[in-house]
């Protein structure tokens, strides 16, 4: 009798054992696939504060640049009188930290690059603005100043 | 009678490790729906606090794009507080928006000029922390800080004339 | 003699904590993900909005030097600079008005189906160094054409018994 009873515990101790095995098994399978979401949701989170930030920044530098016309102008008043080194002839690669202000070693860039349409009684200057990280361009958008010039000669 | 003893107390910790085992099987399971939920919050509270701090100031934006005319746009102080005030039009009896901060959120309220205004007035737009408005010439510099004491900006500039010397001395 | 029970733990209780855990976590994962996602979309649209916004004001820009190249053209004669002026409506999607004090010339310019660009500015009656003043530039909404809402009732004609 008692080899029955002992015969019938080990059994049954034997069918959670394998039925916690194949619980664990299967466990593990929809955790990989469940973390995997889960980190997912988290840069997807990441990116999209990103590019926030990438499109306010630029958005910032439209307006301004549209008022003053000049890539100097605008970069003195929004990023102070350091930033303006960093202009070349009529571009300028603006290093920004993960905050989009200016910072020395920021590993966010905004690019802009200045063209013109010249006409006798004004010239429209346009700005093509690109902010990238590490050469993936997290947006990219064209504004433009209209500069009116003097009276026309009698 | 011994070996009855001997065979129950082995049946005994079999049956206590099983139990163990499932003991610590469930509180692992615990922690893990714990540790997932924590997660959960955590996105959605980012989520959130982004959403409310970028929608602030788009909006702010956007409501200076559509009242960019002539001396329409000024920022007053009404007890202690910045008020961004965008007039209908230059008439001292027609209607003008007010948007300021109070209480931990972005009010706004649409009245007529005649009608006396006081803070708290107005619908409850969006929650942040601190709203800032900075007026140079025809710049203005919006600063909005969440609840993680997290701050971003952003430039409008106003293009229509009456600016130039400040937004609040401006001439319609 | 009395069967001695098993004291244990039932067979399936580990499967229904396991059903379980698994059903709440591939919730908050889903939930996690669409929050950030929705997220992400508003990010999209509001980029978007900038995008479209510039590239109207950068077509305003350069109507507003097309109309200022007519307007310095017509003030090197001074004589027929009042009379030239209404031409500026020659100028395609350019309005002219006079008022007491000045001219007004306001264009419109699309920045998506539901809104525009307006743009208003002020023209002296006479050549000055400053050819015009923007005293508006302004989004608004698209203005819809209410007026062309009829339906067809009756063609007017008469009907021969």
């Amino acid at each position: 009798m008692l080899k029955v009873n002992r015969r019938f515990a080990i059994r049954h101790l034997n069918s959670f054992f394998q039925e916690i095995i194949i619980v664990i098994l299967f466990f593990s399978l929809s955790c990989a696939i469940i973390v995997q979401v889960f980190a997912k949701a988290y840069i997807t989170n990441l990116e999209t504060e990103e590019h926030n930030g990438a499109v306010l920044a630029a958005s910032s530098f439209c307006e301004v640049f549209s008022v003053r016309g000049s890539l100097s102008g605008t970069v003195e008043l929004l990023y102070g009188g350091d930033a303006v080194k960093f202009i070349y002839e009529d571009s300028v690669k603006i290093p920004l930290d993960e905050n989009f202000c200016f910072s020395q070693s920021g590993s966010y860039y905004l690019t802009a690059t200045t063209r013109a349409a010249y006409r006798e009684s004004g010239n429209v200057v346009y700005a093509d603005l690109v902010i990238f990280k590490e050469n993936e361009s997290l947006f990219e958008v064209t504004t433009s100043a209209y500069q009116a010039k003097g009276a026309a000669l009698e | 009678m011994g070996i009855e003893k001997a065979v129950s107390k082995n049946s005994s910790v079999d049956v206590l490790c099983a139990l163990s085992l499932f003991l610590v099987f469930s509180i692992s399971s615990l922690i893990l729906i714990t540790i997932g939920a924590g997660n959960y919050k955590g996105i959605l509270g980012e989520t959130n606090r982004s959403f409310n701090v970028n929608s602030s100031l788009h909006y702010i934006i956007n409501k200076l794009h559509s009242y960019d005319r002539s001396g329409l746009v000024s920022i007053i102080e009404i007890d202690g507080t910045q008020v961004l005030e965008l007039s209908e039009s230059g008439d001292i009896s027609g209607y003008h928006t007010m948007i300021y901060h109070h209480d931990g959120y972005i009010y706004e309220l649409l009245t007529s000029k005649t009608l006396s205004f006081k803070i708290g007035d107005g619908e409850q737009i969006l929650p942040v922390s601190e709203l800032v408005f900075d007026a140079s010439g025809n710049i203005i510099t919006i600063e909005i800080t969440d609840s993680d004491s997290i701050t971003k900006s952003a430039v409008v500039c106003l293009k229509s004339v009456g600016y130039e010397g400040g937004i609040n001395n401006a001439q319609g | 003699m009395t069967k001695k029970k098993y004291h244990g733990v039932g067979i399936g209780s580990t499967s229904i904590i396991m059903i379980f855990v698994v059903l709440c976590l591939t919730t908050f994962s889903l939930l996690s993900f669409s929050s950030a996602n929705s997220g992400w979309k508003f990010a999209e649209r509001s980029s978007d909005q900038t995008v479209r916004y510039f590239k109207a004001q950068n077509a305003a820009n350069d109507k507003l030097a097309e109309i200022d190249a007519f307007l310095y053209d017509i003030s090197a004669n001074e004589d027929s600079y009042f009379f030239n002026m209404p031409s500026v409506a020659l100028i395609s999607g350019v309005s002219f008005k006079e008022s007491y004090e000045y001219f007004l010339v306001s264009y419109s310019v699309p920045i998506s189906t539901k809104s525009v660009l307006y743009v208003e500015l002020e023209i002296p009656f006479s050549p000055s160094e400053e050819r015009f003043v923007i005293t508006k530039w302004n989004t608004k909404a698209e203005e819809f054409d209410y007026n062309d809402d009829r339906m067809n009732i009756w063609d007017g004609l008469n009907i021969e018994e």
